[in-house]
């Protein structure tokens, strides 16, 4: 009797540890890599590359980012992110939209900007949709903006007009900081809502929440009427339309608690709200000014001082502006002349070459 | 009694497959798969920002990447293969200042305790349309990589 | 030339060496004869550094599944899971505030097996904490702790101590919501403890609060030194076994092939008496045919492979089911631990949930009193209960197992009602808020629940004649007290500690 159980408990342990193992070595992101390489093969004639795709083993690949204290895995399934020729594939095979390039993802990984689990290398893990325990699944349609608002502290945010609506809506329109407080600004008759964006989900009352219970939700139902998310809110209804609400969301969940180091910060520079046309202004200067002279544009121009084609990636608003006030002050030993620009035209110039591809 | 028997083969048979397979997960377990260190694979710029006939020096990464002229870039290691030094630029080639070890342009060692050449790297371009020196990959002396 | 004991010079001792190396090598690390003779089956018990623990003939009532359940081996199989898993995980695992999330994450995602690690690790904790738990009921109601065997029980009550405090130590690594509450909770119980209570929480976080020191220290008691002290008490605990003469067992009938018995003698004593303290060793057995076949003296059977094989089946099918049950089921990890944002409920882990629970109605009593009493009550049963009668029956005798039933039902309807009346009232508290708060301390679930089980136990025992007995009924009692309580406290309560059936829905998601 003994024996049939003992041979049947050690087959059984065989069989568990089969399985074990095929569960082990069965991975989602191995699928999409040789999908990703069987696909390289295809679109590409370059003898080089193709060596290099043979020689590719499966593996793990991450972005390690020690100022943000976190590891982004993303990549290990969205292959393609860097190559232009994938721009039609349906992700994860996707190419990335443009502005990576001037958030290159070394420097800033993936999950600064989307949001979701980045140590993750499951689809389901990385928080595509809602995840148990995991509270800042991937941010969808516009609350994308709400990202940027942990670095581009300025009024007005490129590429995040609904942000920057919210940002002007906060101070002029509904004049909330009379009662509230962002980093120390406003009034205290109010929570303080410097961090409000990361406050944990069970520390809203979703008890008369009509809609879902996520805190976009709250905030959006909130805003709508205070009181009847909040019984004893003294906040008054300033009658919000739907697309107010919407845009104050996404500000109050850009009010993050993370740690965001300082050399990413964009404050208020001296760029103004105003000068927000792009570049018609600013190209006409750059031809005036033939700054193609000494700089090469998109392959063009010349060597005497360095190519322009991707500066956005490695210079800001505020050293572009400063430096085209005053070049050998900020770059000591340069051979670039002063223009005696205004400070209209140097923000114009500094506009026209961040906007550059 | 032979069915006992077989049983008991079965049953052994499958419990020491068992504990070599859980010795073999043991040891693809300590494998490391992601390594928290940074890359050894450089993205260190765009072609333009080396010009033809340029040398330059990336102290970061611990590089001399070259532009040579109708033959393309190469890229040679700037630790001194004695022990781990970063070498200096000399009119002949490179000198590192810990044991005093030369290498002429090409890295090959010329005197001094070094017993091997400065390594050359894998040199490609990434789809970003940026250089990749890839400190992992050794390739032969003299291969240049053309754009 | 100096010939060997064989007669051979240099180059011949040589060569006859060389040629027998390898059998002497294997006869000197394989010190035991085949074992498909009773001598050498008996010499490998004795030979092998591992198999000395097992006495070499058990007796066959010991090898009955249904006598003892397994449950001692499979704590045991459990704990040996617990070290190895737990050592291969201390390969990735940093006990740093801001890494040790991280690297659970790591587990989940990176690490090959990584995740199973993690789940058979909690899982086998957990397993362990009830299987300590159980085989401690069982030695209770099969009365193996009476005499000789008293200080094993104590040592047994030890490593349940030992236990307990592994489960908990490990608990705070994780270093999510679930972790760092538990644990804040757990050690705000710990400071009720009078006069040294706030003294030794200070000692146990390195600090007022749990934080780094907290975690460095919880991770080496848990890696370090609650390991080595476990195996240490553990060892102390199987020795104990054996110099008490092996597992006990219920005295039964003597078999049919038993010896004759001699006649007495006028005095009327049995001239061979059964003598439960023999140890069964080697010196027992004798060379040449043994007078019965696969029967030792007494009833006896040789523990290689009776014993050793039933071991090893069982610790098959411990590893199995938990290998199957982490494979299934993913052990929990919320959100990272954050010391701003209460978790509500802040629930300790399901072992003290039951405690958790008296201390809502107590601190003193439910955090202090009762638990100090409970250890101090299992560990005095042995010297209280000292008859060797029943020894090896389970619940003693019929009579006992109705007294058990009995006292397992009543119990549940008193923790039952005195629940029901402290919701609905909020207890001398809620009724009386001006109540002194020794008054609250007297009168409460917890101290009632505790007068109900001393009632209880006086009463059965005035009834039955019984010491026996009414043990058996304030043990089930405490043990059915203390399930209750626990399920209460895991499925039933709510965002600050209110009552919520288990199809009611909590009010924060």
């Amino acid at each position: 009797m003994v024996h049939r159980i003992f041979a049947a408990g050690s087959l059984l342990l065989l069989f568990t540890a089969a399985w074990a193992a095929w569960w082990d070595y069965d991975r989602e992101w191995k699928r999409y890599q040789g999908r990703y390489h069987s696909l390289l093969r295809e679109k590409t004639k370059d003898e080089k590359v193709r060596q290099e795709i043979e020689r590719a083993r499966p593996e793990i690949k991450q972005i390690v980012l020690r100022s943000f204290a976190r590891v982004d895995r993303c990549v290990t399934c969205h292959l393609a992110y860097d190559n232009p020729a994938f721009a039609d594939e349906p992700e994860p095979l996707r190419t990335h939209p443009g502005i990576l390039r001037h958030h290159p993802a070394e420097k800033f990984g993936c999950t600064v900007c989307h949001s979701g689990q980045g140590e993750a290398t499951t689809y389901k893990g990385a928080a595509h949709q809602e995840l148990e325990f995991w509270e800042r699944p991937m941010w969808k349609d516009e609350y994308l903006q709400s990202a940027c608002g942990k670095c581009h502290k300025e009024a007005s945010v490129p590429g995040a007009p609904t942000l920057s609506a919210a940002r002007v809506l906060y101070r002029e329109e509904f004049a909330c900081d009379v009662c509230h407080k962002i980093e120390g600004e406003g009034g205290s008759d109010g929570p303080d809502l410097t961090y409000v964006g990361s406050k944990p989900l069970h520390a809203f009352d979703f008890t008369y929440v009509k809609g879902e219970r996520t805190r976009p939700r709250w905030f959006f139902e909130h805003f709508k009427d205070p009181q009847a998310v909040l019984p004893f809110s003294e906040m008054p209804n300033v009658d919000m339309s739907d697309e107010q609400a919407q845009a104050m969301t996404v500000l109050m969940l850009s009010l993050t608690s993370e740690k965001v180091p300082p050399e990413y910060l964009v404050r208020e520079s001296t760029l103004r709200p105003e000068l927000a046309a792009v570049g018609v202004e600013g190209h006409s200067l750059f031809e005036e000014k033939r700054c193609v002279l000494c700089h090469s544009l998109r392959g063009r121009g010349g060597t005497l001082g360095p190519d322009l084609t991707h500066v956005a990636s490695r210079r800001n608003a505020d050293w572009l502006f400063q430096h085209f006030k005053n070049p050998r002050q900020v770059v000591p030993g340069s051979r670039m002349p002063d223009f005696h620009l205004s400070d209209a035209e140097a923000n114009e110039l500094t506009r026209y070459v961040l906007s550059l591809q | 009694m032979r069915r006992r028997h077989f049983l008991s083969q079965v049953g052994w048979g499958s419990f020491w497959t068992t504990v070599a397979a859980m010795f073999a997960g043991l040891a693809r377990t300590l494998y490391p798969n992601a390594l928290y260190e940074p890359s050894r694979r450089y993205k260190i710029g765009f072609p333009s920002d080396f010009p033809a006939g340029s040398v330059t020096a990336r102290p970061e990464e611990r590089l001399f990447v070259y532009n040579n002229p109708g033959e393309g870039i190469h890229a040679i290691s700037a630790v001194c293969t004695h022990l781990g030094c970063v070498v200096n630029r000399t009119n002949e080639g490179f000198f590192c200042p810990c044991h005093g070890s030369r290498f002429d342009a090409s890295g090959r060692v010329k005197a001094g305790p070094a017993p091997r050449p400065l390594s050359w790297y894998r040199v490609s371009l990434a789809f970003d349309g940026q250089l990749v020196v890839d400190a992992n990959e050794e390739v032969k002396p003299g291969t240049k990589f053309r754009l | 030339m100096k010939a060997n004991r064989h007669g051979e010079g240099m180059l011949g001792g040589f060569r006859r060496n060389a040629r027998l190396l390898f059998r002497n090598l294997l006869d000197s690390v394989v010190r035991h004869g085949p074992v498909d003779t009773d001598q050498g089956r008996a010499e490998i018990m004795n030979q092998n550094f591992f198999l000395h623990i097992f006495p070499v003939s058990v007796h066959k009532n010991t090898l009955r599944f249904g006598y003892t359940l397994g449950l001692g081996v499979i704590a045991f199989v459990l704990f040996l899971i617990l070290v190895v898993g737990g050592i291969v995980l201390m390969f990735y695992y940093v006990p740093a505030t801001d890494q040790a999330y991280q690297r659970m994450k790591d587990l989940e995602f990176v690490v090959s097996n990584g995740n199973l690690l993690r789940n058979i690790h909690r899982w086998a904790a957990h397993g362990m904490v009830a299987a300590v738990f159980l085989h401690m009921c069982r030695v209770f109601y099969t009365g193996s702790f009476r005499p000789p065997r008293e200080f094993n029980w104590v040592v047994g009550v030890v490593l349940f101590f030992l236990t307990l405090l592994l489960s908990f130590t490990g608990y705070l690594l994780p270093w999510d919501q679930l972790a760092f509450w538990a644990i804040t909770v757990g050690t705000n119980i710990m400071s009720y403890f009078p006069f040294v209570g706030k003294e030794m929480r200070y000692l146990l976080l390195g600090g007022n609060e749990v934080g780094q020191e907290a975690l460095i220290r919880f991770y080496v008691l848990h890696v370090a030194i609650l390991p080595v002290l476990l195996l240490a008490v553990l060892g102390v605990h199987f020795w104990r076994i054996r110099k008490d003469g092996g597992l006990s067992r219920p005295e039964e009938d003597a078999s049919p092939s038993a010896p004759v018995p001699l006649p007495a003698a006028e005095s009327g004593a049995e001239v061979f008496p059964p003598d439960t303290r023999k140890t069964y060793g080697l010196m027992e057995l004798v060379r040449g045919r043994t007078p019965m076949v696969d029967r030792g003296p007494e009833d006896t059977l040789m523990a290689w492979p009776h014993l050793v094989f039933r071991l090893l089946t069982l610790s098959i099918l411990t590893l199995t089911a938990f290998m199957i049950l982490s494979l299934l089921v993913g052990a929990p990890l919320k959100d990272i631990a954050n010391p701003q944002f209460p978790e509500n409920p802040a629930k300790a882990p399901w072992y003290f949930l039951a405690l958790q629970e008296l201390v809502s109605y107590s601190a003193f009593v439910g955090g202090v009193f009762i638990p100090f009493l409970t250890l101090v009550a299992l560990m005095v049963i042995p010297y209280i209960d000292r008859e060797s009668t029943g020894t090896g029956v389970w619940f003693h005798s019929p009579r006992g197992r109705r007294i058990a039933w009995l006292a397992g039902l009543s119990t549940t309807a008193v923790v039952s009602l005195l629940l029901f009346l402290q919701i609905r009232t909020g207890g001398m508290r809620g009724l009386y808020p001006d109540a002194p708060q020794w008054l609250v301390d007297v009168i409460n679930p917890a101290s009632l629940l505790l007068l109900y089980l001393i009632v209880f136990f006086f009463v059965t025992g005035y009834v039955t004649d019984s010491l026996r007995e009414a043990s058996v009924g304030l043990f089930t009692g405490f043990v059915t007290a203390l399930t209750t309580l626990t399920i209460v406290g895991v499925y039933l309560r709510g965002p600050n500690w209110e009552f919520f059936w288990f199809w009611q829905s909590w009010p924060v998601p």
